[in-house]
């Protein structure tokens, strides 16, 4: 086997190594960083790094569904909803943080402000520990459970989506059908909470998508 | 068959986007066609379900329909009544009190049936896909539903919490359920004779049944604590009180009732094989049989902490939320002895729970519909003001606690009596001294009703309280269930039996 | 070449961090970004072991797209409720839920 050939066969590992760290180091980012926007941002390389996974791990069709899905659908809802509540902020009298200050701000007096700061440590610390054990036991139990050891070769041959298609429409058919039924409710449900106004006064229509309730209330905030 | 099968989900998920095109064309006091529109279709429904029974008795549904994807076993079949019995009654309870506080009457009738139908796929399937789907469904709807009191700071509140937890705990299972997935093999569920006989001779097939056993003990212990947030079980219980007193009250009653006993029913599915199976050796067999002891560990946590807690409250619907996390603790005794005869009674003793505590719901909301408050003082005097309301109230308090004649009387003894059965004595008698506790605060509301003198100054909403005819039939339907379902013991536990002995 | 192994692995880690951010913020936004993290690991187990199985079955794949579309549910639903939330209160109090303290 030549070098180049050796290369190529370890490529895929190099890429799996480096899209895990770019992973997991945005991921603690997104608990971590002070501005919220700055999470969000994080979050989309987290959510672009597990598609970059998919890939390597031959669900070529998931890896697209997770980019138009998560970096574009969910992400973009989530900075619209951030742009949305930090315009709320600057134009309300409520004295606050920055945009986006995660919950260091600390309340009014001085003994009160450090019996917070302690207490927000403690929980800091219990959640680290839930964390850490949670990883440690699973970890360990992948580790004892003897996983057939199966290599993914970074090219598996030929697309999955042909695959999942019929099993989506045949085995899965019932799941799938539910599956819309919790699409909808979430629609309903996300529009009768953010229409801004009450159908009784008769002021604006409701049967618009969530983007556009979120629209709405901007103008009234500014209004 | 196959249609046959699914008619009460169809039916239900037809209702409900019915109401919401219904709700296009409604205004005003019309908006209560959407809740009658509701009614009309979980009775439907109900009917549907109650016809699959015998059918469903004589094990001619047990087999796999839909692809492996739906079940219609004795258990599913008693589920879905349950459920939808449940929807009915929640639904009666709602429409006076979402006309009065200007909720939006077609989306939280659609949301409930939304709701309803995610319990009956939780019951009726043996996939965890179909599980997890139908999870979501309710829950999604829920968190709305715990919200829409929009004007309401509380109501919003509820929902943030309810949301946040509620999201973090469908996280859990869903990684529990993949590591189950990787245990397995498959999404779909063995059932307990199927998986003893896997396990017992290693078979004819080559592969081995279980491929992972490790891995999917330790799913299993995640699905503890994810459906440990669901049905509020005391490490993972602190978001309940908040959610249950800030939530509209029928949807508070709701939550009380229908997706927690659809997570039981969930939790009994999923876990039973593994409960009873026959013990595999190793480090596998031991994480497998801890599970019995998580499951104790966990009801004495629960029925203590709820009991104590519920001590202290002084709003009403705080205390039921209180004595629910209780109730859950009772139930989870069922599930810690882990004998047939366990699963049995916790499977009556949720069907008791459900017609008991819907009832005590149903005498808050109608008192709530006419300007009494939700705090404990506010039923001072009420035994004057509002006779018929505190005699139901005490029939309900009667079943709670576990006093003879009633449900709840018979579903702990059932619970006791297998405890008793399977050399877990001690954890009987832990329930019974909950049992005590819980006289205390279920007493301090009575004593408010009768022996406060009701002419305190500054008592408000002196007037009487008429029932209106939906509110009136509901509370009467539960009342009579909590008798009945006491009456019918025997028939009861033996239906119980058969349908949890086809897990 | 990749051991699938160490696909679980990662995901494990991700739903680890995931939890630790979820359980340890107070800001309403970032612990559901921090759960949509962990349904992302999750995801990445269903494939994982979807590879391990010898038919070579598309339930992992097909389960992973379930989570998907029930996770933009989710999120929809979740800043609706936060949206909520902030119009009745101002941010000020989405800042301070604490899931820990209840």
């Amino acid at each position: 086997m030549s070098i180049l050939d050796r290369l190529v066969l370890f490529l895929p590992t190099l890429g799996f190594f480096v899209l895990g760290t770019v992973i997991l180091v945005s991921a603690w980012m997104v608990g971590q960083v002070r501005r919220i926007t700055h999470a969000a941002f994080f979050m989309v390389l987290a959510f672009t790094g597990v598609a970059g996974v998919f890939v390597l791990l031959g669900a070529d069709f998931l890896a697209g569904s997770q980019v138009l899905v998560y970096v574009g659908a969910i992400a973009v809802m989530f900075l619209f909803a951030i742009m949305v509540s930090d315009l709320k902020e600057l134009s309300g009298p409520a004295a606050g943080s920055g945009p986006g200050g995660s919950g260091s701000r600390a309340p009014e007096g001085d003994g009160e402000a450090a019996a917070a700061r302690t207490a927000a440590r403690a929980w800091v610390l219990l959640a680290g520990l839930v964390a850490v054990a949670f990883a440690g036991i699973v970890l360990a139990a992948v580790a004892k459970a003897g996983l057939p050891e199966v290599s993914v070769p970074a090219a598996s041959g030929e697309p999955t989506t042909v695959l999942i298609g019929r099993e989506l429409f045949t085995k899965f058919l019932v799941p799938f059908e539910v599956a819309s039924v919790v699409l909808l409710a979430a629609l309903v449900g996300a529009i009768v909470l953010a229409a801004r106004e009450d159908k009784d006064r008769g002021l604006g229509e409701e049967a618009d998508s969530g983007a556009g309730a979120a629209g709405r209330r901007n103008g009234g905030v500014t209004a | 068959m196959e249609w046959n099968l699914v008619l009460p989900e169809l039916i239900v998920t037809g209702t409900g986007l019915g109401v919401l095109l219904l709700d296009l064309f409604l205004t005003g006091g019309g908006r209560r066609a959407a809740g009658y529109t509701g009614l009309a279709g979980l009775a439907a429904a109900l009917v549907a379900a109650l016809r699959l029974m015998p059918a469903a008795g004589r094990g001619e549904l047990a087999g796999p329909f839909w692809q492996g994807m739906v079940v219609g076993d004795q258990f599913a079949v008693l589920f879905k009544v349950l459920f939808l019995a449940v929807g009915l009654v929640v639904l009666m309870l709602a429409v006076d009190f979402v006309e009065r506080r200007r909720m939006p009457a077609g989306e939280f009738t659609a949301l409930i049936l939304f709701a309803v139908l995610g319990m009956m796929l939780m019951a009726g399937s043996r996939d965890l896909i179909v599980i997890y789907l139908g999870l979501e469904t309710t829950a999604v709807a829920s968190y709305v539903l715990a919200g829409l009191l929009r004007d309401d700071v509380r109501s919003g509140e509820a929902a943030i919490k309810y949301f946040l937890t509620g999201a973090l705990a469908s996280a859990v299972i869903l990684f529990g359920m993949s590591l189950v997935f990787g245990g397995l093999g498959s999404t779909g569920l063995p059932n307990a004779s199927a998986l003893a006989e896997a396990l017992a001779g290693a078979g004819p097939s080559a592969a081995p049944a279980v491929p992972s056993p490790l891995l999917l003990a330790v799913g299993l212990v995640l699905l503890v604590a994810g459906f440990g947030f669901k049905v509020a079980l005391v490490p993972f219980h602190f978001w309940a009180p908040d959610a249950y007193e800030g939530a509209p009250t029928p949807v508070t009653a709701f939550f009380s009732v229908g997706p927690k006993a659809a997570a039981f029913a969930a939790i009994l599915r999923v876990f039973a094989p593994f409960l009873v199976m026959v013990p595999v050796s190793g480090v596998e067999g031991k994480a497998l049989a801890l599970l019995p002891s998580i499951f104790a560990v966990l009801a004495v946590l629960t029925m203590t902490v709820g009991n104590l807690v519920a001590l202290v409250q002084r709003n009403i619907k705080r205390m039921l939320a209180y004595s629910s996390i209780a109730h859950a603790g009772y139930i989870l005794v069922g599930l810690a002895v882990a004998t047939p005869r366990g699963l049995a009674a916790v499977t009556y003793y949720l069907l008791a729970y459900a017609a008991m505590n819907l009832g005590a719901f149903a005498v808050v909301i109608w008192l709530n519909n006419h300007g009494t408050g939700d705090e404990v003082d506010d039923y001072v005097g009420l035994s004057q003001r509002a006779p018929l309301a505190a005699a139901a109230l005490v029939v309900a308090f009667i079943s709670l606690i576990g006093i003879p004649p009633t449900a709840g009387f018979f579903g702990k003894f059932y619970l006791f009596m297998a405890a008793v059965e399977a050399n877990m004595a001690w954890l009987a008698v832990l329930m019974v001294v909950n049992t005590a506790i819980s006289v205390g605060y279920y007493y301090a509301v009575v004593r408010n009703m009768y022996l406060q003198p009701a002419a305190e100054p500054g008592a408000r909403a002196a007037g009487p309280v008429p029932a209106t005819p939906l509110v009136g039939t509901a509370l009467s339907v539960t009342l009579v269930a909590v008798l009945a379902l006491g009456l019918l013991f025997e028939p009861l536990a033996r239906l119980a039996g058969l349908a949890c002995g086809g897990l | 070449m990749i051991d699938v192994q160490y696909a679980v692995v990662l995901g494990v880690l991700l739903f680890g961090v995931g939890l630790f951010g979820a359980l340890r913020s107070t800001n309403a936004v970032r612990i559901l970004m921090c759960i949509e993290l962990m349904l992302n690991a999750v995801n990445l187990n269903f494939v994982a072991f979807a590879r391990m199985l010898p038919q070579g079955s598309a339930a992992g794949q097909v389960f992973a797209i379930f989570v998907m579309a029930v996770a933009a549910a989710e999120a929809a639903v979740g800043l609706a409720i936060i949206l909520q939330v902030v119009r009745q209160r101002g941010v000020a109090h989405v800042d301070r839920i604490n899931l820990l303290k209840g």
